[in-house]
């Protein structure tokens, strides 16, 4: 049988599902796309927005910075309001309005610390020289210097400082990066969206995650920073911690901080996920539907289908039970039925054929007429026990046989042979065989040509009966009759096998018997007077009566002319009274009506055959005869 | 009614290759997080005044981090690091190394101060969780096997070499030396050390003085006392920022006598804070700023790039020599449970700048070179 790859029930499960899954996965992947293009733009466009208000909001406070040491440097170097033992406490107070720095210091052009708020006199005299700020708002800018972010010396907490080279030296002020912090921290773009600022070097100078900027994280492998040309504003998207984020970044100029409000791609995306996570929901429902609607669709179509091919292989196998189904689709029921009908119409004839078969088997095998199969070629195909018997071989023996074996003269087969071509079967076909011990047989044998289904000749099967005794008794009995012709008794010879046969049943039986000798009264005058017909109808009278009175176990016979005798069997002296009684009442019988032409009599002797004086047959007939005689005498 | 096993099959393979496919079409869609990252602890300390060794040391293995996960990680697994910080702090530092050991790292690069590593060391040995230390050179640790090994020598190295310096090249006699007790396993055992060996070589220690780093800390007077005792030189062994703060008010006193420093103050923060009052300072470093090896050149390449326009620091290269032992021995025999043994097997590791040996109790050997700061840098002197 062709292998099939795939079978009804996956092509029709895959189908079903494909129909219900695919449109839904489709229009899923469809709507989700576009729903996430429309977020990106949204939230990018917000985002950008936001991020760059706020750098303006910082743009503000580092000109408000600068403003305030401007002030300073006004109020202390250009006007000199301020008495030089007043200058630490005139910083004191501006420290106290304004509480974004940390501390503001006056250094010397060469770098060294003369004034300063919070005063510390350890720091006083300090040489700040090495700093970023001093030797490049000395030597290059000329200019407001926004330095990157360091660890203060005060208060231990990651720092800025603005400087601005005044006359003799260098105002600089600590910038508290907390101030950033508030700014950023107002920020309320969504539940897990977030503003940042970093320095120019990448590193995080706001964050809402404190211990970012404490550990002075630096971002510049997310590639925001590019000291070339610095982005003024835009969107980008970045991988940390194996999370997507999704940034809006905006430039303060001053510093080159980049502001970035940066927001989770999956809490950005979160409609979106709602909207797959109800899509995938969807989609699950739709394929465990499409799932459910196929088990029982298929189940309804299916399980008769393959039931039914179960049942179709069984009956193939030759096993014709049908098993109860379940209902399905008309078709399916249509098919099953048909099937079923179908199988039983074969079980019932294949069931007849077997009880034929059987009974042909019976017939042939207990037939006691020898029955053989052969090929065409003379070779035994089978044969029953008689045949073996008839033949006197051995079943292994016939199989090693030819055909031509058993036949007396093996032309004769061939005359065979050439008969059943010419009339395809023969009846009581009369030839001599041959037994195995070579003794000759007659047979008739009835045969009929095997065809095969190209309508060849294929072989003979027939049957053979043993006539050999048949024949032998046929001719024997020619020779030999026992019966009358007329009246149907045995005649003389008849009853004398018979008799003498009962005789020697009786002398070893030790039963007692009488033999009776009849003779027709008048049998000369009815012939005479009447006709030889009237005669014939005289003696077969007598012989139904004599049939009438007697047993039929006793043996009558008509000895010749009008001479009858009766071996009564299993008869004493007592019966011998009743025989005769009952014989005289019939004959009255017979001869009562009017009109009769003749009188029927008989003259009877009877002979006693005792056990214990046993005689021979002629002795009674001689005895029964004489007795017959005496009685004829007296009438 | 029951449906066969074998139908079931068939309806099976349909229904879950369609499951299957769907799986395929969201996961396109969904980003699954990497569960196979292997993970990488690092602790020092990151906030406060003396955080910038531990800030160093941090990015100096967050680059050795990105550079083996831009090669492809670690026996094809992505390395992920975790880094916590100490604050400086013992009972913090317990803390976190619970957590990084809690959150599945297979070592700890840590701590960056002798302190805290002396703090952590029951525990780490308790848990037989390997800890790999950058810069962790207290002497009191060399010589013992157990879970701490480093990459940076025991400090006698270093103290012995600047004892040897001070008394036969600059011909020093009495030496001063200042130490901050913030680090007092570190800063102690290395004043302690630098005294025997510079007094074994015929000169004396004829001033000692300590302090706590903090916000009440004078070092104006410190200074002033110290200067009292005339000495010929000054060791301090403290931070960065309170080693600048010393020489300020050293200088700012009038005072030009030869300054010692230990590792510990080398940063840039020395320089930024110092100014004039640290040129010529003199101290002894594992490493050569201007080293032109291949391997340092393109490093120190990647780092300006990475974290800005600064120079790395000795921290910096400990730290990320430190991460690429690990990845040496992880190449060679992936099971984190052996990495002890491994690493002292292996004994021999490319550093940056050349071979170091890591000795069986887990204490590194390397060139040590004399530096100097000319022109607010450093600058070996002994080439």
């Amino acid at each position: 049988m062709k292998k099939h790859a795939f079978s009804l029930r996956s092509i029709l499960t895959f189908s079903f599902i494909l129909l219900g899954g695919l449109p839904v996965l489709i229009m899923g992947f469809i709507a989700i796309k576009s729903i996430s293009a429309d977020i990106d733009m949204e939230v990018r466009a917000k985002n950008l927005l936001i991020a760059q208000s706020l750098s303006s909001e910082i743009q503000a406070f580092l000109n408000d910075s600068l403003y305030t040491l401007r002030l300073v440097e006004n109020t202390i170097i250009k006007k000199q309001y301020i008495n030089k033992n007043q200058i630490n406490s005139y910083l004191e107070n501006i420290l106290m309005v304004h509480l974004e720095f940390d501390s503001v210091v006056i250094l010397d052009e060469k770098g060294t610390v003369k004034f300063m708020a919070p005063y510390n006199q350890d720091v006083i005299g300090m040489n700040l020289s090495g700093q970023a700020f001093f030797s490049l708002v000395n030597r290059q800018y000329k200019q407001p210097y926004w330095s990157s972010t360091f660890i203060s010396l005060q208060t231990g907490t990651p720092t800025l400082t603005l400087a601005i080279p005044v006359k003799g030296g260098a105002i600089v002020g600590y910038l508290n990066l907390a101030t950033l912090n508030t700014i950023t921290d107002r920020i309320q773009a969504g539940r897990l969206a977030y503003a940042m600022i970093i320095d120019r070097e990448g590193t995080i100078i706001a964050h809402p995650d404190r211990s970012k900027v404490s550990e002075r994280q630096n971002l510049r492998h997310l590639k925001f920073i590019d000291q070339e040309k610095p982005l003024l504003k835009g969107n980008i998207t970045y991988r940390e911690d194996s999370r997507d984020y999704l940034a809006s970044l905006s430039l303060v100029p001053q510093t080159q901080w980049t502001v970035i409000i940066t927001v989770p791609a999956d809490e950005a995306f979160a409609l979106v996920t709602r909207v797959r996570t109800l899509f995938a929901v969807g989609a699950a429902i739709v394929v465990l539907l499409a799932v459910g609607i196929v088990f029982l669709s298929l189940r309804k179509v299916l399980t008769p289908l393959s039931q039914l091919v179960r049942d179709v292989r069984r009956i193939a196998d030759g096993s014709y039970t049908f098993e109860q189904k379940p209902s399905s689709y008309k078709e399916v029921d249509e098919l099953t039925d048909n099937f079923q009908r179908m199988a039983e119409a074969i079980q019932s004839r294949e069931e007849a054929l077997q009880e034929s078969e059987r009974k042909f088997r019976t017939l042939f095998e207990n037939s006691r007429d020898a029955i053989y199969i052969t090929t065409k070629e003379g070779k035994f195909i089978d044969f029953n026990l008689a045949y073996l018997e008839l033949f006197g071989y051995t079943k292994e023996e016939i199989l090693t046989l030819h055909a031509k074996d058993t036949y007396m003269d093996p032309a004769d087969r061939d005359l065979f042979k050439k008969t059943m071509e010419k009339k395809g079967s023969i009846k009581d076909y009369e030839v001599k065989l041959r037994r195995k011990n070579g003794q000759q047989m007659d047979c008739i044998i009835s045969a009929t040509t095997r065809y095969a289904d190209d309508g060849d000749i294929s072989g003979y099967q027939g049957i053979i009966r043993d006539i050999t005794e048949q024949k032998r008794l046929e001719e024997q009995l020619h020779t030999m009759s026992l019966t009358d012709e007329l009246t149907g008794l045995y005649n003389r010879r008849g009853f004398f096998t018979l008799a003498q046969q009962q005789m020697k049943i009786a002398e070893r039986t030790k039963k007692d018997m009488l033999l009776f000798f009849a003779d027709l009264d008048k049998m000369k005058h009815i012939n005479d007077t009447l006709g030889h017909q009237e005669g014939d109808k005289a003696l077969v009278e007598i012989a139904t009566i004599l049939k009438e009175v007697f047993r039929e176990s006793d043996i009558i016979g008509r000895m010749g002319g009008d001479e009858f005798a009766i071996l009564a069997i299993d008869a004493t002296d007592e019966t011998r009274e009743v025989l005769i009684d009952r014989l005289h009442n019939i004959l009255d019988d017979y001869n009562r009506p009017e009109g009769r032409s003749y009188h029927l009599a008989l003259s009877i002797g009877i002979a006693h055959y005792k056990p214990e004086t046993p005689s021979t047959l002629d002795k009674l007939m001689a005895q029964a005869d004489a007795l017959m005689y005496e009685d004829k005498r007296k009438k | 009614m029951k449906i066969p096993l074998t139908q079931w099959k068939r309806t099976a393979f349909p229904v879950l290759m369609t499951i299957f496919c769907a799986t395929v079409f969201f996961a396109g869609i969904i980003d699954a997080a990497d569960k196979n990252a292997l993970k990488i602890g690092f602790v020092g300390g990151l906030t406060g005044k003396s955080s910038d060794l531990g800030i160093q040391g941090r990015n100096g293995v967050t680059l050795a981090v990105e550079d083996i996960n831009q090669q492809g990680g670690i026996n094809g697994r992505p390395v992920q690091l975790i880094t916590k910080d100490d604050k400086q702090d013992p009972q913090t530092a317990l803390k976190v190394d619970r957590e990084l050991i809690d959150e599945g790292a297979v070592v700890i690069i840590g701590h960056m101060t002798s302190t805290m590593t002396e703090a952590v060391l029951p525990i780490i040995n308790e848990k037989k969780f390997l800890m790999l230390s950058p810069t962790t050179s207290t002497n009191k640790l060399t010589g013992i096997d157990d879970y701490f090994l480093r990459v940076i020598n025991p400090n006698t190295q270093l103290t012995n070499f600047k004892a040897d310096y001070v008394s036969r090249n600059m011909k020093l006699r009495r030496m001063a030396t200042i130490y901050d007790l913030s680090n007092r396993a570190y800063s102690e055992d290395y004043a302690a050390n630098f005294k025997s060996e510079f007094e074994h070589l015929g000169g004396k220690v004829i001033y000692t003085d300590s302090f706590k780093a903090g916000p009440d800390v004078s070092f104006k007077d410190i200074a002033r006392k110290l200067l009292k005792a005339k000495p010929d030189g000054l060791l301090i062994v403290a931070g960065a920022v309170n080693t600048a703060m010393v020489c300020q008010h050293i200088r700012m006193a009038g005072s030009k006598m030869p300054i010692l420093i230990s590792g510990w103050a080398q940063t840039p923060d020395l320089l930024r804070h110092g100014g004039p009052a640290v040129e010529g300072i003199i101290t002894t470093q594992y490493i050569d700023h201007d080293s032109t090896a291949k391997l340092y050149a393109d490093f120190r390449e990647r780092y300006r790039a990475r974290f800005g326009d600064v120079e790395p620091t000795f921290a910096v290269v400990m730290g990320y020599e430190a991460v690429m032992v690990v990845k040496d021995a992880l190449s060679r025999n992936p099971d984190p449970k052996q990495l002890k043994e491994t690493i002292l097997k292996q004994k021999t590791f490319n550093g940056l700048q050349g071979v170091f040996e890591i000795d069986s109790y887990g204490d590194a050997k390397r060139r040590a070179y004399i530096v100097t700061v000319i022109k607010n840098r450093f600058t070996v002197v002994n080439k």
